[in-house]
């Protein structure tokens, strides 16, 4: 993009094979994955999808988790967004700029990029805050999850 | 057979089939009488602590944050409906393919095989019968008359409650008699304002703090026994480090063991019980490996039969000899029949406005409880009996995942407090019929060469009325509360999913109408006692382990009086 300012994006692949056993997803899918998991959850003064490997957890999911006909709709979904990209900014979701990927974001979040994507936006954002969520920086140092709370107050007061 | 021990090792005073929650008893209260003791349990070994290889993972150690892999869920239809079948405990569950039986009608078994059964993964309520109860039968004219009262089974209830350490409130409630209480665990702002309402407003109705085998306080014989407090992790069905709720790995066994009495056999499948036609009582039993199917019989004076509901019936029907064809005292032909179960098919949710200036902090073992009122003093509907319900609240916890980049990220750290929401299920009483049965299939065996058992049960008419009953009371309830959006969930659940059968092996005054004897000694086979969920004559409202209990713990100890007294 001539003239434009590179902005540098922290999609950057580490190098490398891919941190699953990815089948059915290519290794271009992972890649997808991770950068779309990125800005759903960037990297900020705290870990990002990347560094969590959020993308590898989602994977994870969809591939032993789902029911095979889920799966297959899932990954059509994943298909249909490359497309979608390929056919705004004749580029793949990794090299967009980042303007250009939370143009496509906002989309997704308006529900204005059809049934399959949204599917699969849907599908996968609930699946990068769960493992967000449930993520042992976040349930360590963000979100203390107490695996032995020694106590119960039905009565506890709201904090106003 | 294959003799490779001599006789005399391979007797015992006693014998015990299965080492869940009745096994257990039966083995605590065998060797602490000086009675040398045989417990055999078809499954592996699961030591307290050193086998719950879950119990203190944290969320993320779990691959799939405690879901199910799709071929998990696929090749176990029936154990993946229980609840507790996820990722942090399914390995204490039977799998479906690894021991098949055939329903008749649809009947979710959910088994767990190993030592401890599934006293691991129970859901710990623990209220006491009352003669509302004992003497349902014979008042509304079904099943027949237990042949024991409350004041038979209240010492016993005492003994079980000190040694497995219940938490509960004395009520004062007369359906449901007060016991051995360790402190109650306390209900949260919402439920206590509902309890108010409900005593102030409904006559004979209670909501209390539901009674349950927590350690919430331990005294000096839990400590003994290497318990020590309820940590309120509610991590249960993994087995708990603390020992905090009572199962038979962290209590009775490793008591039983202490005797030096017991000797503890995993693996072996029970096959049969063996008759001695001479002796005129039962011999021993036939043992299966589990591993290798070698066969060994095993020889004692007295046998107690606790392999669960539906196993003790299979075992029993499976004992056939010149003297019994159809199984071992089955006389009267009415072995494996009128099996019952509870009736859970019926939820309800609302939301509540008020008090949110209160939230719940931590977590508790427990939740209210709702003891039966229907049909209690008086026949007052066109269906008999009637049902206990659970009553919980809390608050809802949202959070905006709305957007997405820096702002989520945000925002995920944030919830917002909801409305008090409630949640009530149903646990009625079901009706036991003559054509609820279980028998064994003609040709299918199971890989041990036992006949397969065939499960044909189903609900009934007084089942669907007393739904609609549940749904109408507990409207009215929270209605009378000030409680907005009341919901009624039909939940569509086959029997056995309840995991409370019971039956098939029913006690009874009449040998000519029962199997069992007011003592569970099979009428026509004295030093054969089943004291397991088989032997119900009624199944009540109130969750059963406890019943099973201190029926295990009375007979086990009028065993040892008879063979004191050379009765046996």
């Amino acid at each position: 993009m001539a003239g434009g300012i590179t902005v540098f994006s922290a999609c950057h692949s580490p190098a490398g094979k891919p941190a699953v056993d990815h089948l059915p997803f290519t290794e271009s899918d992972e890649e997808t994955l991770r950068c779309l998991a990125e800005v759903i959850i960037p990297a900020t003064e705290t870990p990002g999808a990347t560094a969590l490997q959020l993308h590898v957890f989602a994977i994870t999911l969809v591939r032993d988790c789902y029911a095979a006909d889920e799966r297959e709709k899932y990954l059509g979904g994943l298909h249909a967004f490359d497309t979608a990209v390929n056919v705004l900014y004749r580029k793949r979701f990794k090299d967009c700029l980042e303007t250009e990927k939370a143009e496509v974001l906002e989309k997704m979040e308006e529900d204005e990029m059809g049934e399959a994507v949204g599917f699969f936006y849907n599908k996968t954002k609930s699946l990068i805050i769960k493992g967000y969520l449930s993520s042992a920086y976040v349930m360590s140092e963000l979100n203390r999850y107490e695996l032995v709370p020694g106590r119960f107050s039905g009565y506890h007061p709201v904090e106003s | 057979m294959p003799d490779r021990t001599n006789k005399q090792q391979r007797t015992f005073d006693a014998i015990v089939i299965g080492s869940g929650i009745s096994g257990g008893w039966a083995a605590k209260e065998l060797t602490e009488n000086g009675l040398k003791t045989l417990v055999l349990e078809r499954g592996r070994d699961v030591k307290h602590n050193v086998d719950y290889p879950t119990t203190n993972m944290m969320p993320f150690e779990f691959a799939y944050r405690g879901e199910l892999t799709n071929a998990v869920k696929e090749a176990n239809p029936i154990a993946s409906k229980c609840y507790a079948f996820r990722e942090d405990a399914f390995h204490f569950f039977v799998k479906d393919k690894e021991h098949p039986y055939i329903q008749d009608k649809p009947f979710d078994w959910i088994r767990g095989y190993q030592v401890g059964g599934r006293s691991l993964l129970w859901a710990r309520q623990t209220q006491r019968w009352s003669d509302f109860d004992f003497e349902g039968p014979a008042r509304d004219g079904f099943a027949v008359d237990w042949p024991i009262r409350y004041r038979d089974l209240a010492p016993w209830y005492s003994h079980v409650e000190r040694f497995a350490g219940i938490a509960g409130n004395r009520d004062g409630i007369p359906e449901l008699p007060d016991g051995e209480f360790l402190p109650a665990y306390p209900l949260t702002a919402v439920e206590d304002y509902f309890a108010d309402i409900v005593r102030k407003k409904f006559r004979n109705r209670y909501v209390i703090s539901g009674r349950c085998a927590h350690l919430s306080k331990p005294a000096p014989i839990h400590f003994e026994q290497g318990r020590v407090k309820c940590m309120n992790r509610t991590l249960c069905q993994r087995g708990c480090p603390f020992g905090g709720y009572f199962s038979s790995n962290s209590t009775t066994l490793p008591w039983a063991d202490r005797t030096g009495n017991m000797t503890l056999r995993p693996f072996s499948v029970v096959q049969e019980i063996l008759y001695d036609q001479q002796a005129g009582r039962a011999g021993g039993v036939r043992v299966a490996d589990a591993e290798t199917g070698e066969v060994t019989d095993y020889f004692a004076r007295i046998i107690f039969v606790n392999a669960g509901s539906l196993n003790t019936n299979l075992i029993l029907l499976n004992s056939k000899s010149h003297r019994f064809p159809d199984g071992l005292g089955n006389d009267n032909g009415l072995l494996g029949k009128y099996i019952a179960f509870h009736n859970y098919s019926a939820r309800m949710y609302a939301k509540y406005d008020g008090l949110k200036q209160y939230r719940t902090d931590g977590r508790t073992p427990t939740s209210g409880y709702i003891p039966r009122f229907r049909n209690v003093y008086r026949q007052e509907t066109d269906f008999l009996r009637g049902y206990a319900a659970t009553l919980y609240a809390g608050r809802v916890e949202y959070r905006d995942t709305k957007g997405f980049g820096k702002p989520l990220k945000h925002k995920l750290l944030k919830t917002e407090l909801g409305p008090w929401q409630l949640g009530s299920n149903m646990m009625g009483e079901t009706i036991p019929r003559e054509q609820n049965r279980v028998y064994l299939d003609a040709d299918a065996v199971d890989p041990w060469g036992i006949p397969q058992l065939r499960v044909d049960i189903d609900y009934d008419d007084n089942d669907e009325k007393m739904r609609e009953d549940y749904f109408d009371q507990m409207a009215e309830m929270f209605e009378a509360a000030g409680f907005r959006d009341i919901g009624r969930e039909k939940v569509d659940m086959a029997p056995g999913l309840d995991i409370h059968e019971m039956g098939g092996v029913r006690m009874g005054h009449d040998p000519r109408t029962s199997l069992l004897n007011q003592w569970n000694q099979l009428h026509h086979c004295k030093n054969v006692f089943v004291t397991d969920g088989a032997c119900m004559t009624s199944t009540s409202t109130q969750n059963p382990s406890l019943t099973y209990m201190a029926i295990t713990a009375r007979a086990a100890n009028h065993a040892v009086e008879e063979l004191r007294r050379g009765d046996l």
